[in-house]
């Protein structure tokens, strides 16, 4: 029993564990802004949305499912955060009870577990009843799929069911155990009976009636023997409180499934409102096989997007196969932003999500990983070079064929002739592994060796300087220029 | 051959015996290692055996008899879970009077049912093991005959069937507020069982939790016990048969078993404690005891040291030391802390425990049967009088020199130190040649390596590490002193001894 809201297919499910280089990825494409605009505040969410995003999905058709069942979210929203919020709140319930929980009492705990149990079961009854009610204005596979699920497993018989062991656990009517003589003629063996058996037949009954009984009343203000008689009503119940305590804690997760799943419905409905009031473009990406096309018009980095309030310049190129894209040019330029919008792009899309542009197609990839330039404030024992390639190191001890690696400004702590030729044995090797390379350098040597045998997979893009040609900031296809990041500087402090 | 005991010595004196400790107890540290033997056997007055070392060489073979069948660990198991078990019985039995009606009748019969199945269970090894002792093989024989006789059959047939009509009782409680009732069940299925399957569903989810435990055996409260009286009620006919059966049959513990029970814990008590030394790869071994003073030991050790280092998972040194003829003395030096002072107490340890019966540190060993120990350890010193602690000091020596006989053990330690080096030489020189004349066997731990060139001697020196002197290693060779043990390492290291220096200047 697992609801696929999701997923498609149990086996479509990728890890949600949250990636090593998570920090890394986070960091570059400046995805912080972008999980805190999902998650708008609520802690939990902000975890779904990076698990989610961090781990993409790797197939046309999961995407193409998931895409679905954001798209009815976005119809439904209303819906969906109800459901969202019914199911925080019996959660947030639960752990109140939970408090008990520590006790060692079993008492305490199956009083405790029953609550608990009470609670999960009336917020999944009132979540089958919303979901049902309102099945047809769901067209995604995955949300009637799921409302399949919630009446096939809980449907009003299966409840009661569960209603009545609830209130049975309550012993009414004192607790029906059977005993047996054991060690010591000690009372052993304790087995708990159904509180409120079935009818006999009237037999039966009679012959119940001739079984003789004996009963031991308890003196009053007999402490010790109220303890005593405590003693062995927990004898009588230890078995059926594991049991129960357990049940309550497999509810919570079964629970906290759905949560994590509705929960990133609720996510992409805050960053579709976040994106669409900024008046930045929205687009569902059409994903592409790895060796795919690639197309992007007016892409937009949604983190500087959301910061800035308004729509960010936006990029577009259109290649027929792109395995290297070496972005060079001026400083300040725009590049970073632009790998940034890249990245996220790619993210987004492979877990199903939309992206800022106003039309995209991308491949999918295997796994992204991001090589940036890290800032002086890094916690350095090592010399900056040697930092960096072994942050390098790590990656390729993660790496796998069909992964797109990002790199921003990647081995230039060296002079650039050595940079250049360590860059190029690492793409190049990269390439010949079936691994796509984004690559931000001022290494001019670098890039001009790659646009001298070029390719059709090779795109080459540059930012232009603000005082010619364009609109500032934008990314266009364009030969490297011997453009020096001293001029750069000098530019920049002289003007 | 009827069984006799477990511990070689006659009926009589089975538990007589020194009640205090010797003199060189605490000079050999051997408080500390029958303190460490007995103490988790309190209850069973084991002082006594391990304070009396036994004059006949028959009755340590008898011991060593014992020792060496329980070298098999499968009986040694056999006998430890017996033990444990005659251990619970005869606490169930004693404590009999303190519980309630049916209870106590209750634990009686589990208690003769253990009892029953402990015997059956150790007769059934026997029968199998290959036993070579004489106390073992005559138990072995008694017991046989024990279970096979028809009273005993009887006795522990008709318990049986109590304790199954027993078994096979089952009732209905309802636990209330304040009130239990008891009615016959009439059967139901476990309700828990019924649960699971209702949330098997969510089984998938299942995180696995540790089990809340009601711990058992707390006792019986007074409200059980009515509750007891309630079932005894309902069914009469079972507890009537069990009240007859204990009015008839009060004490079934037999003499015998319980004497080989007492004196087994002699054995099972030392076995214990040398078992975590062994598994630490250091030998133990029954010595051979003689008149001889050409005594051995191979691998031996200092088993007080090495209990307390086997703790703390630290590694023993051994040593090895031989008597010739012509030789009943031996003088140690070297270095402090090198091990002089542990290889006297080893010594006289492995002497004291191989009078025992049980094995002693080492590969092998052939030890003395000595009349008595006598020692003299340095105490910590009184610094306020020097000239009176030497005085004190060949008091000591004349009452030690004047009570032993040519089949003592004489151990002194650090003699003299608070003497003059020359009257340390010359008074060394006195008792060694008394000790010689008088031929007792002696260890004679000292600084001054004139004594080792006396006659009579045999010279052991404690060992340096040769790459590090300041490293001792605690091994004691037998090796000729010459005071330069720990110079000569240090020039060695440096390639400064004497032949070094000759090849090495061209």
């Amino acid at each position: 029993m697992r609801p696929s809201l999701l997923f498609d297919k149990e086996n479509d499910r990728v890890s949600d564990e949250i990636p090593w280089n998570s920090h890394d990825l986070v960091k570059d494409f400046e995805l912080e802004r972008l999980f805190n605009t999902m998650s708008a505040g609520d802690k939990e969410l902000k975890e779904i949305s990076m698990k989610i995003v961090l781990n993409p999905l790797r197939q046309l058709k999961t995407i193409g499912y998931r895409q679905k069942v954001i798209e009815d979210s976005l119809k439904n929203s209303d819906i969906i955060r109800e459901i969202y919020n019914k199911f925080k709140k019996s959660v947030l319930q639960a752990k109140e009870h939970h408090f008990w929980m520590g006790s060692s009492n079993p008492e305490y705990i199956l009083h405790e577990s029953v609550s608990i149990l009470s609670t999960y079961i009336d917020t999944i009854e009132y979540v089958r009843d919303t979901l049902s009610r309102n099945y047809n204005k769901f067209d995604s596979s995955g949300f009637r799929s799921f409302i399949e699920f919630m009446l096939k497993y809980f449907d009003s018989d299966y409840i009661a069911e569960i209603r009545r062991h609830l209130s049975n656990l309550n012993f009414p009517r004192g607790i029906r155990v059977r005993g047996k003589i054991g060690e010591g003629n000690s009372i052993t063996d304790y087995m708990l009976l159904e509180p409120n058996p079935v009818k006999h037949s009237l037999s039966r009954i009679s012959l119940r009636n001739r079984d003789r009984h004996y009963t031991y009343v308890l003196p009053e203000r007999d402490e010790a023997g109220a303890q005593a008689l405590s003693t062995m009503r927990r004898k009588a119940i230890i078995d059926v409180t594991n049991v129960l305590q357990d049940s309550a804690e497999n509810v919570l997760v079964f629970i906290n499934e759905i949560v994590k799943e509705i929960g990133f419905c609720v996510a992409s409905i805050n960053l579709h409102n976040a994106i669409e009031s900024s008046s930045m473009p929205i687009v569902f990406p059409i994903p592409q096989d790895y060796d795919g096309a690639m197309e992007i018009r007016e892409l937009c980095d949604i983190s500087l997007g959301i910061k800035l309030q308004r729509k960010p310049v936006g990029n577009s190129f259109s290649t027929d196969k792109l395995n290297l894209m070496i972005i060079t040019g001026a400083n300040g330029g725009g590049k970073s932003t632009f790998l940034r919008s890249l990245g996220q792009a790619q993210l987004l899309m492979q877990s199903g999500l939309f992206i800022s542009a106003e039309f995209a197609k991308i491949p999918i990839v295997y796994a992204v990983f991001t090589h940036f330039k890290r800032g002086e404030d890094t916690e350095m024992n090592k010399g900056k070079f040697d930092e960096e390639l072994n942050r390098m190191n790590l990656i390729v001890e993660n790496l796998m064929s069909g992964s797109l690696v990002c790199f921003n400004e990647s081995f230039a702590a060296t002079n650039s002739i050595e940079g250049s030729e360590i860059a190029k044995q690492i793409i190049d090797a990269l390439i010949n592994k079936k691994i796509k390379v984004f690559f931000v350098t001022h290494l001019y040597e670098l890039a001009a060796a790659y646009y001298d045998q070029r390719e059709n997979w090779m795109l080459f893009m540059r930012a232009h300087r603000i005082d010619i040609e364009s609109p500032p900031f934008k990314i266009i296809e364009g030969k490297p220029l011997p453009t020096s990041y001293g001029e750069d500087l000098y530019n920049s402090i002289f003007h | 051959m009827g069984f006799k005991g477990l511990l070689g010595t006659s009926e009589e004196n089975y538990y007589e015996g020194h009640m205090s400790e010797p003199d060189f107890f605490a000079d050999l540290n051997l408080s500390l290692v029958i303190s460490g033997i007995i103490k988790p056997f309190e209850k069973f007055n084991l002082k006594s055996l391990f304070l009396s070392p036994l004059k006949d060489i028959d009755a340590i073979e008898f011991r060593q008899a014992v020792f060496r069948d329980l070298e098999n660990d499968e009986l040694f198991g056999i006998l430890k879970k017996f033990s444990l078990n005659m251990k619970t019985v005869i606490g169930h039995l004693s404590t009999l009077e303190k519980l309630y009606e049916y209870q106590r009748e209750g634990w009686y019969l589990d208690a003769l049912l253990l009892y029953s199945s402990s015997i059956k269970n150790l007769s059934n090894a026997f029968s199998k093991l290959k036993l070579e002792s004489a106390g073992l093989v005559s138990f072995r024989d008694f017991l046989l005959d024990y279970i096979n006789s028809i009273a005993y059959k009887t006795l522990v047939q008709t318990a049986q069937e109590i304790r199954d009509n027993i078994s096979d009782l089952e009732f209905l409680m309802v636990i209330g507020n304040g009130k239990i009732t008891v009615s016959g069940f009439s059967g139901g299925e476990d309700y828990s069982k019924k649960i699971i399957d209702s949330f098997e569903r969510f089984g998938d989810y299942a995180t696995h939790k540790e089990s809340l435990r009601i711990k058992e055996n707390d006792g019986m409260s007074h409200v059980e016990a009515a509750v007891l009286a309630l079932v005894a009620k309902k069914f009469p006919e079972p507890f009537k048969k069990l009240k007859d059966f204990y009015e008839s049959y009060k004490s079934f513990l037999n003499a015998t078993i319980l004497n080989f029970y007492y004196d087994l814990q002699f054995y099972i008590s030392y076995c214990d404690f040398i078992r975590p030394m062994k598994s630490m790869g250091l030998h133990f071994t029954l010595p051979q005891i003689s008149h001889s003073k050409n005594v051995m030991a191979k691998e031996t050790f200092d088993i007080a040291l090495a209990s307390k280092l086997t703790s703390e998972k630290k590694e023993t040194i051994t040593n090895n030391f031989y008597l010739s003829e012509e030789e009943n003395i031996i003088v140690v030096t070297g270095p402090n802390n090198g091990g002089k002072t542990t290889f006297a107490r080893t010594f006289g340890q492995l002497h004291f425990l191989g009078l025992l019966g049980v094995p002693v540190p080492g590969a092998c060993a052939k030890l003395f049967l000595f009349d008595g120990i006598y020692t003299h350890f340095e105490r910590s010193e009184d610094l306020e009088n020097l000239r009176s602690k030497l005085e004190d000091d060949l008091h000591r020596i004349k009452e030690i020199l004047s009570q032993s006989t040519s089949n003592s053990i004489i151990i002194i330690n650090e003699m003299l130190s608070s003497a003059s080096v020359m009257d340390a030489v010359s008074i060394g020189t006195k008792i060694i040649e008394a000790v010689r004349v008088k031929g007792s066997l002696c260890v004679y731990v000292t600084f001054i390596d004139q004594l080792t060139r006396l006659k009579g001697t045999l010279s052991m020196v404690s060992q340096v590490d040769p790459d590090d002197p300041a490293i001792r290693t605690f091994k004691i060779l037998r090796q000729e002193s010459n005071g330069l043990a720990y110079a000569r390492a240090l020039a060695e290291k440096y390639g400064l001894t004497y032949e070094r220096i000759l090849e090495r200047i061209k």
